[in-house]
């Protein structure tokens, strides 16, 4: 009576897979025909729209409705058929329509009959509540900045927590209860600090290097190119030492931690120290943090070092001698000047460390997880310093500490 | 609310457990006999890891108590908690080494934090316990040298390595060839006849269930509860809940 065609697109040769369904009231035939493959034409989405159409308009009004198979021109097939065949009847028991799979080949049925024997997951009654990581990307806007306000606050949270626990295990180190093996510190010494020392010497030559250009543009025309000299003194020892070298140090030793306690976080390492009674924070983060603020404020020394060097190379292009130079700097830095630098380096290494540290200790357990938080240690240890940097600019101002 | 009976080595009462405030495991409670072999089993997603990682101490339950020898887990921080939690032993399920370590270094880090033995003598017995688990003369390896089987037996050595009275194992036969697997049973009956340890474990394992447990706490991943305790022979012919017999028979779910 009624009849329903429907011809794929072909792709390849060989027969289209098609579908072709008849009778009417409560029972209805599907004849499955032609080569069912993968990219063969033979796809679900659409044609299955067609089909329910049809069916619900052949029904017309009949209580109980059978779905019988004919596979007589049924060619070979792949997954594409009991693929198919799965949607159809998720979507007939949603039309209260009874697919008799009689008619299928043997395989197809037992194939089916396993993808069917365990209900699909449904709405759970347990969790009707909302999974804040799971918002929907069209939820609504109270939503979207509830689920952001609650997120962040508890980061915020767990950052705080994390800060507390670093300053008890300092606290217990000073005691000497805590359980610290300086051998760990003595190796982040090395991987971070000594390491370092060749990108730290590159970064801060070249800076100094382009302070002396810009400073003796403008002293050329005065005829004093000498100060030069205390220019990239003062710039360096002040803030491009420090500041070239934590940013360094957040690169390299920030997301080193993360990836480092990230990793021991998701292979259970964190857990396994933990159950032993011993503190994950004492044991790993503790010999980090101390590591890098016992090496930064040497790294600054040297970058201040190597700046003053990048200088040089490019006053004794403008008749300065090396005399005239050393005899400059001196004069231009200062006990506070030299200082600043060196106490803003040990608090730019707590961040930085911390930085780090926290950002691996709450990392996620995935593969993914450890990218976030190498990358968010990096973002965030560098944040911090340059907000740091800005403090301490306008608290050694108003101490007037210079 | 009854009291956990005097020989209860380990005993829950009524645990509700989960993460943030969705409920994994509901209403469990269960005792566990000094030295006896305890196996917590069911299907993938039933929360037996979950349950483990709370008895460890990890995680704090939603409801309920766990007790040991009688008396709650201390609150975490305190010496009294770092003074149980060195009595228990645990092997985890992907083996948790610390990478940094060599397989030596990572046996002898217990017996190193927490007595005050010469390093000959923790030298000696970080060679017998990896010795125990068929690991000798793999000392000075890092875990990522060996294979995964042999990070579950190093893992295995680490947790013995302070002759813990409580030895919680998470998956111990999972991914271990057959062999290896029956080796693992071995060892851990040979751990309980000689030093009379009390183990848990977490497994899914039918051979290594039978052959080693002696009750066993079947989590029900559709009830979110208890689904049977007792021996598991027992579970496997007369459980009134079809699910433990289909799974101990390893039936189709019925």
């Amino acid at each position: 009576m009624w009849n329903f065609f429907r011809r794929f697109s072909t792709v390849r040769a060989g027969n289209p897979a098609e579908v072709v369904l008849s009778g009417g009231g409560g029972r209805f035939v599907l004849a499955l025909g032609g080569e069912w493959r993968i990219g063969n034409g033979a796809r679900v989405g659409g044609g299955l729209d067609a089909l329910c159409e049809a069916l619900r308009a052949g029904r017309g009004g009949a209580a109980r409705c059978v779905l019988d198979f004919s596979c007589e021109r049924l060619g070979s097939y792949d997954s594409s058929l009991p693929a198919f065949l799965l949607a159809l009847e998720r979507r007939c028991e949603a039309e209260a329509v009874r697919c008799n799979r009689e008619g299928l080949p043997e395989p197809v049925q037992r194939l089916l009959a396993l993808a069917l024997a365990r209900p699909a997951r449904g709405v759970d009654a347990e969790g009707s509540g909302v999974d804040c990581a799971l918002v929907p990307a069209d939820a609504a806007l109270f939503l979207k900045l509830g689920t952001w306000g609650y997120a962040s606050a508890r980061s915020w949270g767990r950052a705080l927590d994390f800060l507390g626990q670093v300053v008890l295990a300092l606290l217990r180190l000073v005691r000497g209860r805590a359980r610290m093996r300086w051998r760990d510190c003595w190796f982040f010494i090395q991987t971070g600090g000594v390491d370092a020392l060749p990108i730290v010497a590159l970064i801060s030559f070249l800076t100094g290097l382009i302070l002396a250009y810009i400073g003796a543009i403008q002293l050329k025309q005065f005829g004093t190119t000498q100060y030069v000299a205390a220019l990239v003194g003062l710039a360096m020892v002040r803030e491009m030492g420090v500041l070239m070298a934590g940013i360094i140090q957040c690169a390299r030793t920030a997301t080193a931690y993360a990836a480092q306690l990230g990793a021991m976080q998701v292979s259970d390492e964190v857990a396994a120290l933990r159950v032993l009674g011993i503190s994950p924070v004492e044991y790993w983060v503790l010999p980090r943090i101390l590591a890098l603020v016992i090496t930064l404020p040497l790294l600054t020394l040297y970058a201040n070092l190597c700046g003053m060097l990048g200088g040089l190379v490019v006053v004794t292009t403008m008749d300065v001698t090396l005399e005239q130079y050393f005899n400059m700097t001196l004069r231009a830095i200062n006990v506070p000047n030299f200082t600043s630098g060196l106490i803003k380096s040990v608090f730019f290494a707590a961040l930085i460390a911390w930085a780090g540290c926290f950002r691996g200790m709450v990392c996620e357990r995935s593969a993914q997880g450890i990218g976030t938080a190498t990358t968010t240690a990096a973002v965030l240890a560098i944040t911090l310093v340059i907000i740091a940097d800005a403090l301490f600019a306008v608290l050694f101002n108003l101490v007037n500490f210079y | 609310m009854d009291t956990a009976t005097p020989a209860a080595h380990i005993s829950t009462r009524a645990l509700t457990l989960g993460y943030g405030a969705q409920p994994v495991l509901r209403d469990v409670s269960f005792d566990i006999r000094h030295g006896e072999i305890f196996a917590i089993i069911g299907g993938s997603g039933c929360g037996k890891s979950t349950l483990l990682r709370h008895l460890i101490g990890l995680r704090q339950p939603l409801k309920g108590q766990i007790l040991f020898n009688g008396e709650a887990l201390p609150p975490p921080g305190g010496s009294a908690r770092e003074a149980l939690l060195r009595r228990l032993g645990v092997m985890y399920q992907g083996g948790a080494l610390w990478t940094s370590l060599t397989l030596a270094e990572n046996v002898a880090l217990p017996l190193r934090e927490h007595t005050a033995l010469p390093a000959r003598e923790i030298n000696e017995l970080v060679r017998y316990k990896l010795a125990l688990v068929g690991l000798a003369g793999y000392e000075d390896f890092r875990p990522a040298q060996i294979s995964g089987g042999m990070v579950k037996r190093a893992s295995l050595a680490r947790a013995i390595a302070l002759d813990p009275e409580i030895l919680f194992l998470d998956e111990p036969g999972a991914g271990l060839d057959p062999l290896t697997s029956r080796l693992l049973d071995e060892l851990i009956l040979q751990i309980r006849a000689t030093l009379r340890t009390t183990i848990v474990m977490v497994t899914h394992e039918l051979a290594s269930i039978f052959a080693t447990a002696d009750t066993a706490l079947f989590l029900d991943a559709t009830t979110r509860t208890t689904g049977a305790l007792g021996p598991p022979q027992t579970l496997r012919q007369h459980s009134p809940n079809p699910r433990v017999r289909a799974f101990l028979n390893r039936d189709a779910p019925p």
